[in-house]
This record gives structure tokens, sequence and C-alpha cells, in this order.
């Protein structure tokens, strides 16, 4: 294809990768509910950094919401988790062209991936566990939570290049 | 505005905003978070006594805690039958016939004892002094042997449950008098003191305007209040497996909670001898430990007296019928844990069955 | 290497900056934040103190117990109670014990030692693995 797809084309089919995305990344056994990659925010920064803040927003929601819908988790505790997560995520890229520096995807992600885990943490520890022990692993978790950061910010731009050399559009951040 | 300078105004704006989310989700996610529960730990009657509270601003919680140990420490003086200066300790001295003066409060206390002794017909009962000073549970090294045949035989035949301890009220303005009419009697409250204590401890605490707290004197607990969004929470030992937990409880998350929780079980104190274990809750018919079947009964009540009372006369009574008592006793919850692993709890009773033990 | 180079080319100095912020924070954190790890033990008899011995270093020490001398070992980080006689050993840990709040106790003895951390309000580390408030028994 040499034009770019519709921006609304794009988004939906972002939204559908990522979906798929999640629901691979839920067959992969994990010892617990915050040991994911989270592979599925690659799709959403695609989105920020292709489309702008509010595609991305889009795809994120998009996500948790068709992701929990086909995995049966609607409303259960770990879909407000993932919501709670993904809300704070949103939030904090919103404030990335306040920055005084320009941020890559890789930044952005980092960034986004702490937020969700500490969001989620402490939706956790106030509707579901409700003692102060979590607060000691979250440190650790913080540290998975960079990590992962970076191998989805990687990723993410490994899309976006990709997508550049494919469409021939220019790409900025 | 534009240009260079908003663009510099939008970054600063936003670097401020950064770092104060960024140090906002760190560190105070991991401290402030915590610092609201605070428990102090000290000896007392004989084991551990824990009393948390939750959300108390530091200096009025130091000073209602503490007076709420030297409440415990009171009561503990008041019932030991060791102490020669404690009113029950001269009670059981005194020649069998001779009334001696005592406070509402002992009165109080023995009547509450007399209601439940009533009600268990006779397993719950405050006059076994001389039993357990055969046994030896109550000093300070554990008994390694039962009493001897001779023993106990004498303590049978000239002890009489249900009588032996006489009250005589005093008529307005004089003090009411106890004296004991059977030389095999001996006064002991034991089997409720501890609640008692509990809830004086509690009731200190109010008075300090601490409203959520957590006392727990050697595994008897009452809980008030919450922790703000989070409702109290307690594990149930396994009575075999000190590091396992047989059960979990949940208080409810109101501020107007007022739970309490006494167990008892064969293996607070015990002794093996011959194969044989002999534990402290005796049965005033026999003389002996209880044989029910049981390896604990816990007792949920509206005030830890009666949830200690209760749990002594449940164990002795067997489940059966103490089964078949509750439905004429308000406020009373039970969990029985039976010799063979399995277990009943009432329906209302707070707490969630972890497994087989 | 490979990956090194793709960090490279992935990233422009303001991510670099994030990452490397964010990862000092993290460090901070996960050093002192939230740590709860024992520093010394106190040893009290009849509630009142008594003395206190690092943890960092092994040690012993008697201490005279309303029944006879009681022993109390650090070892590794970690400390204990030696009791000899008292079947009614009650804790919340009978053993080692090595976080900040961890109490062991010899009732009969009317010693109880307990682990002091950095945290301003230690909590035992088995009732906070549990989520518990208390243990009734």
């Amino acid at each position: 294809m040499n034009r770019a797809p519709r921006p609304d084309l794009l988004i939906a089919y972002l939204a559908a990768a990522a979906v798929a995305a999640h629901i691979l990344e839920a067959a992969i056994p994990a010892p617990g509910p915050w040991f994911k990659i989270g592979l599925a925010n690659m799709f959403t920064l695609v989105a920020f950094f292709h489309l702008g803040w509010s595609a991305a927003a889009l795809v994120s929601l998009m996500r948790v919401m068709a992701g929990s819908l086909l995995l049966g988790t609607f409303l259960s505790p770990t879909f407000f988790l993932s919501l709670s997560g993904a809300i704070g995520a949103v939030l904090v890229m919103g404030l990335v062209p306040l920055l005084p520096f320009r941020v890559g995807p890789v930044g952005v992600s980092i960034l986004a991936s702490l937020t969700h885990m500490v969001c989620q943490v402490v939706v956790a520890w106030w509707l579901i566990i409700g003692h102060d022990g979590i607060f000691l692993a979250l440190p650790w978790f913080l540290i998975g939570s960079w990590f992962t950061g970076l191998l989805n910010g990687l990723l993410a731009y490994l899309i976006l290049t990709r997508l550049a050399a494919h469409q021939s559009m220019n790409l900025q951040w | 505005m534009r240009g260079p300078s908003r663009q510099k105004r939008r970054n600063l704006v936003g670097s401020i905003l950064l770092g104060a989310l960024l140090y906002a989700a760190f560190f105070t996610g991991g401290q402030g978070l915590q610092n609201k529960k605070r428990t102090t730990t000290r000896l007392l009657m004989g084991t551990l006594v824990s009393i948390t509270t939750w959300g108390v601003e530091e200096e009025q919680e130091r000073q209602g805690v503490a007076a709420a140990f030297a409440e415990m420490a009171r009561i503990d003086a008041l019932m030991s039958r060791h102490q020669p200066q404690s009113p029950v300790a001269q009670i059981n001295a005194a020649p069998v016939g001779s009334p001696f003066s005592v406070s509402p409060e002992l009165v109080g206390l023995l009547r509450e004892a007399w209601k439940i002794q009533t009600l268990s017909q006779g397993a719950f009962d405050p006059g076994l002094g001389q039993l357990i000073e055969r046994w030896g549970f109550s000093g300070d090294k554990p008994p390694t042997l039962p009493p001897t045949k001779a023993a106990m035989a004498t303590w049978l035949a000239t002890f009489q449950p249900g009588e032996g301890i006489v009250l005589e009220e005093g008529s307005a303005g004089e003090e009411s008098r106890i004296y004991l009419t059977n030389p095999a009697t001996g006064l002991d409250l034991g089997g409720i003191a501890k609640g008692y204590a509990i809830d004086r401890a509690i009731f200190k605490l109010k008075e300090f305007g601490i409203t959520n707290a957590l006392v727990n004197a050697g595994g008897d607990l009452r809980g008030i209040g919450h922790k703000g969004e989070a409702p109290w929470r307690v594990g149930i030992q396994h009575p075999r497996e000190k590091a396992r937990l047989v059960a979990e409880s949940q208080w409810p998350n109101r501020p107007d909670t007022d739970v309490a929780m006494v167990t008892s079980g064969d293996y607070e104190r015990f002794f093996i001898h011959d194969n044989k274990r002999y534990h402290h809750i005796l049965d005033p018919k026999s003389g002996y430990p209880a044989q029910t079947g049981l390896l604990s009964v816990s007792v949920q009540a509206n005030s830890a007296t009666e949830a200690d009372g209760w749990s002594t006369a449940f164990f002795v009574l067997g489940e059966k019928q103490s089964r078949k008592l509750l439905p004429k006793l308000t406020g009373v919850e039970v969990l029985f844990v039976r010799q063979d692993g399995s277990h009943w709890k009432s329906v209302n009773f707070l707490g969630k069955w972890l497994g087989k033990p | 290497m490979n990956f090194f180079r793709l960090l490279r080319k992935a990233t422009q100095p303001g991510d670099r900056w994030l990452m490397a912020l964010s990862a000092l924070l993290l460090i901070g954190y996960a050093g002192f934040g939230a740590g709860q790890r024992g520093t010394l033990v106190t040893i009290h008899r009849d509630n009142q103190p008594l003395n206190r011995l690092a943890l960092a270093e092994d040690s012993s020490l008697l201490v005279a117990g309303r029944l006879g001398s009681v022993t109390v070992e650090v070892k590794g980080g970690r400390a204990r109670l030696l009791e000899y006689d008292s079947p009614r050993m009650i804790g919340t840990r009978t053993g080692w014990i090595e976080k900040a709040g961890e109490i062991a106790v010899c009732v009969p003895c009317g010693i109880l030692i307990q682990i002091q951390g950095e945290e301003a309000n230690p909590t035992s580390s088995k009732l906070n693995s549990h989520g518990l408030d208390g243990i009734a028994r």
C-alpha cells in the first residue's frame, strides 16, 4: 500500500492488534497478575506517536474493554485493576508534550509502564488486599515494569520505523 | 505570548508536574499509607498482649494504649489467685464461711460467671480453683503428671458443682460480701478474666477517643471499627501446627463494628503423660480434662467476657449439646474444630475455613 | 551488541534522561523507601528494656530471666531465644526472628526480644504476608 490508511481505520487495526496481543499473552502462564509484559501496549504507543494522544487513549481503552469481554473478566477485580492502570498510563501520556525535552517511544513506554503499575497496586490495595504488605513488593514490581516498559518501547519503535518505511510518511516525535 | 517562551512555560509546568507525580507515586505509595496503623505489645497476664490502633494521632494513641494496658494489669491483679492482696486470693484464703467485702465490679463478674454456669448446665464453673491447683496448670512451671487418684477422689467427693460460693448483696450503701461454703471450692474467674480485661481495655481506648482498635491478648481478641477502607482481618491458628492457619476471619468494614473472639483449645496448656494428652480445660463433673472430640472452639460474641466464658463452656459441653444451646443465646457464634479435622461453624460466624488440618 | 545499538537508535536524549532518572528513583525507593530489615534486637525483661544487640555481628548474651538464665543468640542477621525448660514459649514466631517488629518471648522467664528496624512502624512479617492484623488461638 502506498497511501496511509485512514486514521480511524488505523485505530481499529491497532486496537484489534492490541486485543489479540492481550489475549495471546493471557494464554501464557504467569506466576501472578503482576508479572505480565503487556505486549498490547506497544500498539498504544504506535497510536500515540503516529496519530496522537486521543488515538492512543482510544486504543488503550478499547483494548481493556474488548480484552476483558473476550476473556470473561469484564467487571471483575482484574478488570478494574487493568482499567485503572490504563487510565493512569493514558493520563501520563497526555503530559508528555509538557516535558522540557523530546521523548520517543522508549521513554514514554517506561513512564506509562511505571504509572500503570503504581495505579494497579494502589487500586488493588484499596479494593482487594486492604493491608499494607503489598507496598513492600512495590519497588520490585516497579523494577519489573521499568524493564517491560523498555521492551515495549523498543518494539513500538520497530513497528513505527517499519510503518514509516512502508508508508513513506514523515514520522516525527 | 507565542512561540518559544510559551513552550518554555509549558515545559516548566510539565517538569514540575512530572516531578510531583513521580515523587507522589513512588514515595507516598510506600510510606504514607503505612503509618496509620500502630501496634504496641506487652507481656501481661502471663501472655503477649498487643493493642493495634488505626488512624489515631500519635500522642492520643500513646496515652490511650498506656491507659488500656494499665487497666488490664489492674484486672490481672484483681483476679489473681496467687498474689496475696488480690480479693480473689483473700476469699480463697479465708476460712470457710467467713465473708469478705468485694467491689461491685467483682460482683458483676461473678454474676456473669453464674449466668453462663446456669445456661451451660454446669459446664462452666467459677469454683474450680482447688481443682486447678491440683492439676498445676496455673503455676509458673507447667505440670507433667496428672494428680493422684487419691487426690482426685477426695476432691470429687467433697466438691458440689453449682454450690460453694455465696454472695451476700449489701443493701443500699453497703458493700457486698462473698464467702465460700465448701472446702473443695476455690473461686477462680480465670475462665472470663481475660475476656473481661479485653473488654475493659477497649473501654479505656474509647475513653481516649480511639474508635478503631484491635486488642489481642494471647490469641483472644476484640476489634472495634476498621482500618479506614479496610476491615480488621484475623487468622485463627491451627490447633496442632503453630505456623499454619485454619481459618481467616474478616470483621465487618464499618466504623461501628464490634466483634470479640475467644478460642479455647486443647493445645494451649497441656502435657502428655503415658501417651495421653492432659489439657487445661477441666470438666467440673469428672475433674478431668474434657474429652469431647474437639481440638478447639472459637466463639464470637458481643463482649470478650461472654466469648471467653462460652468458649470454655462449649468445649466442656461438646459440640452436640452446645449446638442445642445456641438458639437460646443472642449474638453468640461458634466454630468447632473436631479431632478428626472436620469443622462446624454457625451461620453468622465471621470466618472462612481454609482447609483440613 | 545488537541490542545496545538498537537501544541507541531508538532513543533520544530525552528518553535516556527519563530512563536514568526513573531508574535512579527506583533504586532509591527499593533500597531505602520500603525496606524493613532489622538492624538490632532489643531485649526486655518484664517489659523493661534490658539490653540491645546489633544484628550485624554474631553474638550471644546471657540474660537473667525469672526462672534462671536465658541466652539471646544473634547469628547471620537473625536472633533467637535459646530457652531450655519452657514449653509455654509464646511468640509470633518461635525460633529465629529477623524482620523489624518480630518478637520472640519466654513468658515464664519474663524475657521478650524484638527486632528493631529502620521503619517507624514495624509490623510482623507473618501478619504482613497474609494481610492479617492478628492471630487468634
